[in-house]
C-alpha cells in the first residue's frame, strides 16, 4: 500500500476509533452469549480494517484508544474489566499484526481475524485467572476458543466486505471520479 | 478468482469446525467431572493482593441459605440450594456473575469483577 497523506491517515484513524468505540459499547448491550463474559468481538472489525488500510501502528492505536473510551462508557477506567479488555484487545492487535505477515495466508482477513480472536480469549483468561485468583477458570478456555474461532470467521467476512467500500468512503483510496 | 473463492470456503469451514470441536470437546471434558460429596461454597472478596475468605457453606441435600455480600457497588445475593449454589442477583451492570447460573461441581465458580467477589465450589479433592 502506498503512503497516503498524513492528514488523510489521521482522519481515517479517528473515524475507525469512533467506529470501534461505538461497536465496543453496542456489544455490551447485546444479549449474552452462552459462555459468561464472552463477546462477539465486533470492535475488532475496526482494528482489522485499520491494520489493512493504515498498518500495524494504527491498529494498536485504535484498539488502545477504544479500550479507554469504552471504559468511560462502561464500568470505568482502571477497574478490573478495563484491564481485561485492555489485555484482550492489545494482545489481539499485536497477534493480528504478526499474522498478517505470514506468507500465503496473511492476506486473508478470516485467518487474521481468527488469530486475533483466539489470542483475545487466551489473554483474557490469563488476566482473569490472576484477577480472580482462581485456576478453575481454565475450564472455560476450550469454550472461549471455540466461540472465538466461530465469531472470528464472521468478523473476518464482515471485514472483507467492509474493506471493499469503507476505504473509498473515508477518502483513503483514489476516487474514481472528480 | 475461482481458486481464491474455494480457498476461502475451505478456511471458513475449517475454522467453524475447529470452533464446534472445541466447544463440544470442552463440554465433554466438563461433563466428565463427577459430583463430589461435601463440597463447600466459598465466598471470597477479591482484593488487590489475592482473595479473602468471607463465608463458607458446606453443601447438604435439602439445606438452603442466602448470603449477602456487601461490596463497593452494593449487595450481591448468593443463594445456596441443596447441593448447588448461584449468584441470585447483583448490582453490577454486566450481570456476568448471574449468567454463570447454578454451580454444582468442584471448581465451578461465579465471579463478579465490578463488585469484587467470587463464589467457588471447593472440596478436599484436587479438582482441575
Amino acid at each position: 500500500m502506498t503512503k497516503k497523506s498524513n492528514l488523510r491517515a489521521n482522519l481515517a484513524t479517528a473515524v475507525l476509533i469512533s467506529i470501534a468505540s461505538i461497536l465496543h459499547v453496542f456489544e455490551g448491550l447485546l444479549p449474552p452469549l452462552p459462555v459468561p463474559g464472552a463477546k462477539l468481538g465486533l470492535a475488532n472489525i475496526a482494528s482489522l480494517i485499520g491494520l489493512r488500510m493504515l498498518g500495524f501502528g494504527s491498529a494498536i492505536v485504535i484498539s488502545l484508544t477504544r479500550c479507554f473510551i469504552g471504559a468511560l462508557f462502561g464500568s470505568g477506567l482502571f477497574g478490573p474489566s478495563f484491564y481485561l479488555s485492555l489485555a484482550g484487545s492489545l494482545s489481539s492487535a499485536i497477534a493480528m499484526g504478526l499474522a498478517s505477515k505470514i506468507k500465503g495466508i496473511g492476506n486473508k482477513n478470516i485467518v487474521v481475524s481468527v488469530v486475533g480472536a483466539l489470542t483475545h480469549s487466551t489473554a483474557q483468561i490469563v488476566v482473569a485467572s490472576f484477577l480472580l485468583s482462581h485456576q478453575g477458570i481454565w475450564w472455560y478456555l476450550p469454550y472461549l476458543l471455540g466461540l472465538s474461532s466461530i465469531t472470528g470467521v464472521f468478523i473476518g467476512i464482515a471485514s472483507d466486505k467492509l474493506l471493499v467500500y469503507l476505504p473509498r468512503a473515508i477518502g483513503l483510496e483514489p476516487q474514481s471520479k472528480s | 478468482m475461482q481458486q481464491k473463492k474455494k480457498q476461502d470456503w475451505i478456511l471458513i469451514l475449517a475454522f467453524l469446525a475447529l470452533g464446534a470441536g472445541l466447544i463440544f470437546g470442552g463440554k465433554f471434558f466438563m461433563g466428565l467431572r463427577e459430583a463430589e460429596e461435601g463440597l463447600k461454597a466459598n465466598i471470597y472478596e477479591l482484593t488487590s493482593d489475592g482473595r479473602k475468605l468471607l463465608e463458607s457453606f458446606t453443601l447438604k441435600e435439602g439445606e438452603q441459605a442466602v448470603y449477602e455480600f456487601h461490596g463497593k457497588l452494593g449487595v450481591t445475593v448468593v443463594e445456596i440450594d441443596g447441593l448447588k449454589a448461584r449468584v441470585r442477583s447483583s448490582p453490577c451492570p454486566d450481570q456476568v456473575c448471574v449468567q454463570f447460573g447454578w454451580l454444582q461441581f468442584h471448581d465451578d465458580f461465579a465471579a463478579c469483577l465490578p463488585n469484587s467477589m467470587i463464589v467457588v465450589l471447593e472440596g478436599d479433592g484436587v479438582g482441575y
